[in-house]
């Protein structure tokens, strides 16, 4: 008997699925009654699927019986950002907008998932639209932190980062436009990968901010989001900003050794252009150690002000996203939360030509940011600069952030869980590589995970007291 | 295309930078509608996963 | 930029939000104002964004 199975990482599940020592309904039934028994705790699903799991999983388990095991993700039971379409069923954005908007398609990378036998649990809480933040103004409550649930996920990708965590789902979907999977990735304690720009179709996905919007994987570990990127990354010939790129094996990339990587720190990033927490601080520079040891050398490196990131970034998102929201917003407006409506609107403010300079200063940065990678392999800073705060005080929009370069950038970038601070709450480091390098992030990612314990830790949810009535 | 509330209209002349004199400014408020024209042909209602025609890339080419 | 009223700026871009809005909404403005300031100065003409246009490869 195997216990804690939804505690288990998709490479050990996927082994005993493949063995035939793992029902993927037995699986599946296991999450099913956890995020019945839990979720009311962290509002990590808008919408759990549970008769259509059950019998995505016991269609799963009728193709391994007979011989037709499709890979890795075969039976694995996982959640999707409720920003991703799926036919049939309702992708409401988080938003009362959205409440009934029902698409005809799954999303590109949602099929994929799909072909690859992987089990739909349930469509996940996100901020409205995603942006703004944890809003209470909503049809449905925002996803709570699993290490506390008086604390933020983080954001946008919510109910993503809270359900892995908290073995709510083995993996789940979300998007990142300036930080919304390394962010909750973060504050969950999980391995959150935005990928390189393109590498992953963002069609069928409600867009944000077009040229910044990424799709990634959520997961405990960073293994394993090799294992989702293994069947998510292809050419989608009707996203035009979908990459034409090789084929990688990103499980097979996982291996060897991290001699002579180089690492660069813009430490400037988080000792001078903002404050960053003690204990991130600490843990940051642990985590260096840690590579140190595995045989990486560490170099500062000098990059623009992170201020002026953040700001080319927001300037980028406000103009995308009010162009895309403008007729919703001048009509409709009582049909948006207080948070997404006014961070939108703002966009409004944006000029033509200040979008235009905008791009212009990003491809700036690009430059900049390519040319200081020639002289490392990778870039490494924490995710953010303090732990997770109270649920609903977070500003997404309120100074400079660690994540957004890799957004203006669209370089691949990794968030995962190096320790906890004095309160018990995930801190993180941000792995960030060169375009379409991404399987050399996760590999990284994954050799910190493997000489570290911090995987070995899971949040406790106490079960709901029967007497509780 | 109804015409520009005077008062909008000198905010979005405020909002450009630009110094004009009153000639200019009229000589732009009556052009201004063949503005508006065009832009609610990219105003109309657009399916919400229409990608605009300039695309992103991560690398330099 | 001339000195002009929030309102009128508002205005001008066709929404209504509501009295409870203005404030915060102002405030979001202003920073997105001065990061706009951060992108405008002299740049070379021959500067691109990065977006680009582009059509289908054979």
């Amino acid at each position: 008997m195997i216990s804690d199975l939804h505690f288990m990482t998709i490479a050990e599940a996927s082994a005993l699925i493949r063995a035939r020592q793992l029902s993927p309904v037995e699986l599946t039934r296991n999450f099913l009654d956890r995020i019945a028994a839990l979720d009311a705790q962290l509002n990590a699903y808008i919408l759990p699927l549970a008769d259509r799991a059950l019998a995505e999983a016991k269609q799963a388990e009728a193709e391994i019986a007979g011989g037709r095991y499709k890979g890795p993700l075969h039976g694995i039971p996982i959640g999707l950002k409720d920003i991703y379409n799926t036919a049939g069923i309702a992708t409401t954005g988080h938003s009362a907008l959205f409440r009934d908007h029902v698409p005809t398609e799954d999303a590109f990378t949602v099929a994929l998932l799909r072909e690859a036998g992987a089990i739909t649990l349930g469509k996940l809480s996100t901020w409205e639209f995603a942006i703004g933040g944890a809003s209470f103004d909503l049809p449905w409550p925002p996803a709570r932190n699993p290490w506390n649930t008086a604390r933020e996920p983080g954001g946008s990708s919510s109910g993503s980062g809270a359900a892995v965590a908290a073995g709510l789902a083995m993996a789940a979907m979300g998007t990142d436009t300036g930080g919304s999977i390394r962010g909750p990735a973060s504050w969950c304690g999980i391995s959150g990968l935005k990928p390189t720009y393109g590498y992953l179709s963002r069609r069928g996905i409600l867009p944000l901010s077009p040229s910044l919007d990424h799709a990634g994987p959520m997961c405990w570990t960073s293994e394993d989001c090799a294992l989702m990127m293994q069947v998510l990354a292809r050419h989608d010939p009707q996203d035009a900003a979908s990459a034409i790129v090789p084929p990688v094996d990103f499980v097979a990339a996982l291996g060897g050794d991290l001699n002579g990587v180089r690492i660069g720190v813009p430490r400037h990033f988080f000792e001078t252009d903002l404050t960053c927490e003690p204990d991130v601080l600490a843990a940051f520079e642990a985590s260096l150690d840690v590579f140190r040891s595995l045989g990486a050398t560490v170099i500062d490196v000098t990059l623009s002000p992170l201020g002026l990131f953040t700001d080319v970034n927001g300037l980028i998102t406000a103009a995308e996203a009010y162009a895309i929201h403008q007729e919703w917003l001048q009509k409709t407006p009582h049909l948006y939360g207080e948070r997404c409506r006014l961070r939108i609107m703002a966009g409004a403010f944006v000029s033509a030509a200040d979008y235009v300079n905008a791009q212009r200063e990003r491809a700036r940065l690009v430059q900049e940011v390519t040319a200081v990678m020639a002289g490392c392999d990778l870039l490494m800073m924490p995710t953010r600069q303090m732990t997770a705060p109270e649920l609903g005080d977070y500003d997404s929009s309120a100074g400079p952030s660690l994540t957004r370069p890799f957004n203006m950038t669209g370089f691949p970038a990794l968030s995962l869980c190096n320790g906890f601070d004095r309160n018990g709450l995930p801190t993180s480091l941000q792995i960030a590589g060169r375009p379409f390098e991404d399987s050399f992030v996760l590999k990284a990612g994954n050799a910190y995970e493997k000489a570290t314990s911090f995987r070995s830790l899971r949040p406790t949810l106490a079960a709901p007291s029967l007497a509780a009535d | 295309m109804s015409e520009i509330d005077p008062t909008a209209f000198d905010a979005l002349i405020a909002q450009t930078g630009l110094t004009l004199t009153d000639a200019q400014t009229a000589t732009l408020r009556a052009a201004y509608p063949k503005l508006q024209t065009m832009i609610a042909r990219v105003t109309e209602p657009l399916p919400r996963e229409a990608e605009p025609a300039l695309i992103f890339q991560a690398e330099i080419r | 930029m001339d000195e002009i009223s929030f309102a009128a700026r508002v205005a001008a871009t066709g929404l209504r939000p509501k009295p409870e809005d203005m404030p915060k909404l102002e405030a979001l403005v202003k920073d997105m104002d001065r990061a706009a300031s951060l992108v405008r100065g002299p740049r070379s003409y021959a500067e691109e964004p990065l977006s680009a246009f582009r059509l289908p490869t054979p």
